[in-house]
């Protein structure tokens, strides 16, 4: 029960956390920060301390929350090695991001506000990633959500940043919209939402795609799947630590968390279905990222591709290696991130990439970090494929060809959009005056690009993993490997890995130049810039819907509300009534002429009724 | 302390320490305002202590019963019958903390005549705590009568502009819907044999006849129920019937805004879950598919009519009426799931309703405008009501740890039956968080619009005061505890809704 103990001790501590900086700290916003970074470094070492003291045995638990009608709710806690992966690499990563957050938010207002955000995501991802029903992850998927708000509109006065939170907020509850009905579903059905009663469910399973395609909205919207990927660019509008976690442990992670947490629920139907969306994601954000010039938006499009990838693990029924990929990528991700904020402080809030150039001159550490980075992203630890991604690549070798070749140009493609990335920013020399004048950042936004590009490197290792954790991939990355080796293709992956990525960044080096001012792709080969840059109109489409169709049937709809219901029907029967009430007045005029002919109608009608 | 004599003393105190007021204490600013703290606390203090010592009985669901025979009793079966059942208790809990939200709000509000103010609103009060304290349907009107008269007179006097309009508005439509439900009464007391107009004994009559009742006539039989869900609709400003509410909301003064959105809209509500539908189950079947239809409507048409809106009132007025089809969608569920989502919603939708409208006009007090397009960047300005805002309208849209989400949630998991309806519905969560945050990104994120930076300055723009900030901390303390503690009032109403309908659906 030790173990039990520690976390509900780590998710008190981030609740308390919440409070104290929300609402005694909000005039102490220094306080607030200290405060935040000590409680996620004390989750570190609780972390630490239950990876050693726990025997790896999956621990279950759970309370009586409350009961309305039949309905009885519970709260409990289920915790296996999934759970304690994911767990060891959100306290890692938060914990560096509230160091990094120390430095990015001097001099900035509503510390206490921010802190306290960063608290409430950090504690719900940890909900999510404890909780032993879909209830519970449930209430927890809505928090992400409202904190992501909360973050990403924390630069009140951006208007971007205003348009994106909307954004974030609305378009995570369309897919909360399928994952409750999912959820529903499932409790109509089975009887349950426990995890645990799910899955020792018969296997066979009626109507069970439905149900898994349903739960899979809420993957589809967190994680930034087709066709609501467009909430992830935007989400950068907020501040940089912030898009490096909602891009790296937080949101989507959460999404395909979720769907590993219930992999049991999902026939090979459905997982096909995410198979072939995921596919088209990770091509489609891959040359998107190829066209952006917003340095943030890169690297977001870059995880759009990225999380393609990570679907394709899912959808060839490899949760073990998703996880693994999501991890790994979790760290350089993060990396390349904080990074890449360090150069936007640096160049004073610049973040087109063509105003850059040239600062690895003046940030040696930061563009070296971020070459780990890139390092890690372009698949390349030691010059041989990096075992996360490699081992997706090469399950999808052995189970679709088709799959991998697409994946194959999408990690070529990878390599490409970070090498044109990485030649026109730090290279060459600066193209304004912003960039020139760029210098290394305080040291508290230091330490977690060094920490981080350590994690990155190491974590491409397995066997540098506890063991604990190891034995989430552990096994389908032997299986893979044994009958990659049984192929006999493995020389080609070693070969292939090393060719595409040195073949990318020589190729973008001569094809762009160093630090240049101009996309020498626009101006070469105009079309296709055009072509990319529009995205496949999915933004449009969005944006036509919601100027368009929606506000326009909402003004109609206020119109006739106050013109017919509330005027037309409620006057009209005002002026009936007013007109009885002109009639009936008649009566008691002083006219006296009226009172003869009522006296004289009256006696009729007397006569009328006494007589007939 | 005997709970039943608590009970009958937290109605007549306020009503009592309301005429002191208008009495004794003419002038006397200070004697007002602590006269009106202690009408407004006591229930509450009150609604506490019989949460925490509820027993209902096993017969009736009944606890607290007290009957004061008015020696109407022998004669046409009426008697000041006092009681709260589950139902009852949570609803007269929310009256409670939402009266004492709005009395605070009151006591400080610098109203012209606040001695009448204050004493109109305690009337008020005692009228509405009253409601869902009787068992007695000739009294429940009475009560309902009571807490209509003085609304009628407050925005009539205090509102905004349009407040005569409003005023006149609300009173014809209020009286017209509960009119129409106190002939449906009365037919039914003349109809059936048990000649009494005490709840418990017309459910046990019906119980008795297993809830297909000998009637002297059968057109009444077949269109009774017709009858009293339109007087219930209008009151519950159903659509196409809601014209009046917004209006009502946008103009009524802060406190009365808050007790008729929190408390007094949640009547008809009252009556449904208490009296139509339990004693009705088996014609409700037929009528099914159009309160659905109807509160679909009310979740849709009403959300995007919210969605054009530009005035900040009149957003949450919508909203406050759209948010209450989800009520609507859990009764029509007919299951014992969804009307205990129903009450758990009606107690979180009261009080952050009641919230945001505290909220609104602390806003609208400061920038002079409720137009949010000319509004902008007020969190820079004003921090802390800016933060209570956005904390309140997302409870509203049903934010996991207030108290509307697991209402939601339950009604959602009621209609489990239903996918398409579901859908609608869940059509309207996504619907409602668009125009709440349409909202809060015009009036506090972006750049402040110019004239209103200037009326901020004329009036050196001070962020919320100790008397805005102690009716939203009891309000949101209330919602939260409920929120991460569902079964503080749980419990009661598992009890309340079983005993009304353990015999007759699933």
């Amino acid at each position: 029960m030790e173990v039990l103990n520690l976390l509900l001790l780590a998710l008190s501590l981030l609740l308390g956390s919440i409070f104290l900086n929300a609402i005694l700290l909000k005039q102490k916003g220094e306080w607030a920060a200290w405060n935040s970074l000590g409680i996620s470094l004390s989750l570190i070492v609780i972390t630490v301390i239950i990876l050693i003291v726990w025997d790896g045995v999956p621990l279950n638990c759970s309370w009586h929350w409350f009961t309305l009608g039949e309905w009885e709710v519970l709260m409990g806690i289920h915790f296996n090695n999934t759970a304690a992966l994911m767990l060891s690499v959100l306290v890692l990563v938060v914990s560096c991001m509230h160091c990094f957050s120390l430095g990015y938010m001097r001099n900035k207002s509503f510390k206490s506000r921010y802190f306290a955000g960063l608290s409430l995501l950090t504690f719900s991802i940890a909900g999510i990633i404890l909780s032993d029903n879909l209830i519970m992850i449930f209430v927890f998927w809505e928090l992400v959500g409202f904190s992501s708000y909360v973050l990403i509109s924390h630069d009140w006065k951006n208007k971007s940043a205003n348009i994106a939170s909307k954004k974030v907020f609305i378009v995570n509850r369309l897919g909360d919209l399928g994952f409750l009905i999912g959820i529903i579903g499932c409790y109509y059905q089975f009887g349950t939402v426990n995890l645990m009663d799910l899955a020792n469910l018969d296997p066979v399973l009626e109507n069970s795609t439905n149900l898994a395609l349903l739960l899979a909205c809420g993957f589809v919207a967190k994680s930034a799947q087709f066709p609501l990927q467009v909430w992830l660019p935007h989400a950068t509008a907020g501040p940089t630590p912030v898009s490096a976690l909602i891009h790296t442990v937080t949101t989507v992670a959460a999404g395909v968390y979720m769907i590993v947490r219930v992999f049991f629920l999902f026939p090979p139907e459905a997982l096909q279905v995410i198979l072939w969306s995921c596919v088209g994601m990770s091509v489609y954000a891959s040359l998107a990222a190829l066209v952006e010039r917003d340095i943030k938006k890169i690297l977001s499009y870059s995880t759009l591709a990225q999380l393609g990838i990570i679907g394709v693990a899912l959808g060839l029924g490899f949760p073990g290696l998703a996880l693994f990929y999501i991890s790994c990528h979790a760290f350089f991700k993060a990396l390349l991130f904080l990074a890449s904020g360090s150069v936007i402080i640096a160049c004073d809030q610049e973040q087109d990439i063509f105003r850059m150039g040239g600062l690895w001159k003046k940030m040696p550490l930061t563009t070296a970090t971020f070459l780990v980075g890139l390092i890690g992203l372009c698949g390349v630890v030691f010059i041989s494929i990096h075992p996360s991604k490699g081992g997706i690549l090469q399950a999808s070798y052995l189970f679709d060809r088709t799959v991998f070749y697409v994946l194959l140009f999408s990690t070529f493609m990878t390599s490409v959009y970070m090498g044109r990335l990485f030649w026109i920013v730090f290279m060459g020399s600066a193209n304004s005056e912003k960039a020139s004048q760029a210098c290394e950042c305080s040291w508290s936004m230091r330490i977690p690009l060094v920490v981080l590009a350590i994690f990155s490197i190491a974590s491409g290792y397995r066997h540098w993993w506890p063991s604990n954790l190891s034995s989430v991939f552990g096994a389908e990355l032997d299986q893979v490997q044994q009958e990659i080796n049984s192929a006999q293709t493995t020389g080609i992956f070693l070969y292939l890995g090393i060719a595409l990525w040195v073949f990318a960044l020589v190729s973008t080096r001569y094809f762009y130049g160093l630090g240049v001012k101009e996309d020498k792709l626009e101006q070469k080969v105009g079309f296709l810039y055009r072509f990319l840059a529009n995205k496949l109109w999915i933004d449009s489409i969005y944006q036509f819907y919601v100027d368009r169709i929606q506000q326009r049937i909402a003004h109609l709809l206020n119109m006739l509300d106050l013109l017919l219901i509330g005027g037309f029907l409620v006057r009209g029967l005002a002026v009936i009534a007013c007109l009885l009430g002109m009639g009936i007045r008649l009566i008691h005029s002083f006219n006296r002429n009226y009172y003869v002919y009522w006296v004289l109608l009256s006696m009729v009608l007397l006569a009328f009724f006494t007589l007939g | 302390m005997d709970g039943a004599f608590l009970l009958f003393s937290s109605i007549v105190v306020p009503f009592f320490l309301g005429l002191c007021i208008l009495i004794f204490s003419k002038n006397r600013v200070v004697l007002q305002q602590s006269l009106a703290l202690l009408g407004f606390s006591f229930p509450l203090i009150v609604g506490i202590f019989l949460l925490w010592s509820f027993q209902p009985s096993a017969e009736n669901g009944y606890d607290y019963l007290w009957q004061f025979d008015l020696g109407l009793l022998s004669v046409v079966g009426v008697s000041l019958h006092l009681g709260l059942n589950g139902v009852g208790l949570v609803l007269y809990l929310l009256a409670a903390v939402v009266g004492l939200a709005a009395g605070i709000c009151a006591v400080w509000s610098r109203a012209k005549q606040l001695e009448w103010y204050l004493g109109l609103l305690l009337f008020m009060q005692s009228g509405l705590l009253g409601i869902f304290a009787s068992v007695d349907l000739y009294f429940l009107c009475f009560f309902h009568g009571l807490a209509l008269i003085p609304t009628f007179i407050m925005v009539g006097i205090w509102g905004g502009a349009g407040r005569k309009v409003a005023a006149m508005e609300m009173a014809v439509y209020l009286s017209v819907g509960s009119m129409l439900s106190l002939v449906g009464l009365i037919a039914l007391y003349f109809e059936i044999e048990v000649r009494s107009l005490d709840l418990i004994e017309i459910h046990r009559h019906f119980a008795e006849h297993s809830f297909r009742p000998e009637w002297r006539d059968s057109f009444l039989r077949d269109n009774l129920l017709a009858l009293l869900l339109f007087g219930v609709g209008i009151l519950i400003s159903l659509f196409p019937f809601h014209s009046w509410a917004p209006r009502k909301y946008a103009e009524a003064p802060c406190s009365v805004a808050m007790l008729h959105a929190g408390v007094y809209n949640k009547f008809g509500f009252y009556l449904l879950i208490q009296v139509v539908v339990p004693l009705f189950s088996n014609e409700m079947a037929d009528w099914q598919v159009v309160l659905m239809g109807l509160a679909l409507a009310n979740i849709i048409i009403i959300g995007l009519v919210a969605l054009a809106e530009r005035d900040l009132k009149w957003l949450v007025a919508y909203s406050s009426v759209m948010q209450m089809g989800y009520g609507l969608l859990g009764i029509a569920s007919m299951c014992i799931l969804g009307v205990s989502g129903t009450v758990l919603l009606l107690f979180g939708h009261g009080l952050s309703f009641a919230l945001l409208f505290l909220l609104a006009t602390a806003i609208h007090k400061r920038c002079e405008t409720m137009d949010f397009q000319s509004m902008g960047g007020l969190i820079g300005k004003i921090p802390i009501l800016s933060t209570f805002f956005i904390v309140a309208i997302f409870s509203s849209i049903g934010l996991p740890g207030f108290a509307n989400f697991w209402g939601e949630m339950a009604i959602f998991f009621a209609l489990g039956e239903y996918p398409w309806i579901l859908l609608l519905a869940l059509v309207g969560m996504i619907i409602s968080a668009t125009y709440s945050l349409r909202a809060m990104g015009a009036i506090f994120y972006g750049q402040t619009n110019r004239t209103l930076e200037a009326v901020l300055q004329r009036k050196k723009i001070v962020d919320m005061t100790l008397s805005e900030q102690a009716p939203a901390v009891v309000l949101l303390i209330f919602l939260f505890l409920v929120g991460v503690c569902p079964s503080l009032i749980s419990d009661p109403i598992n009890e309340g809704v079983s005993s009304l309908f353990s015999k007759l659906i699933r």
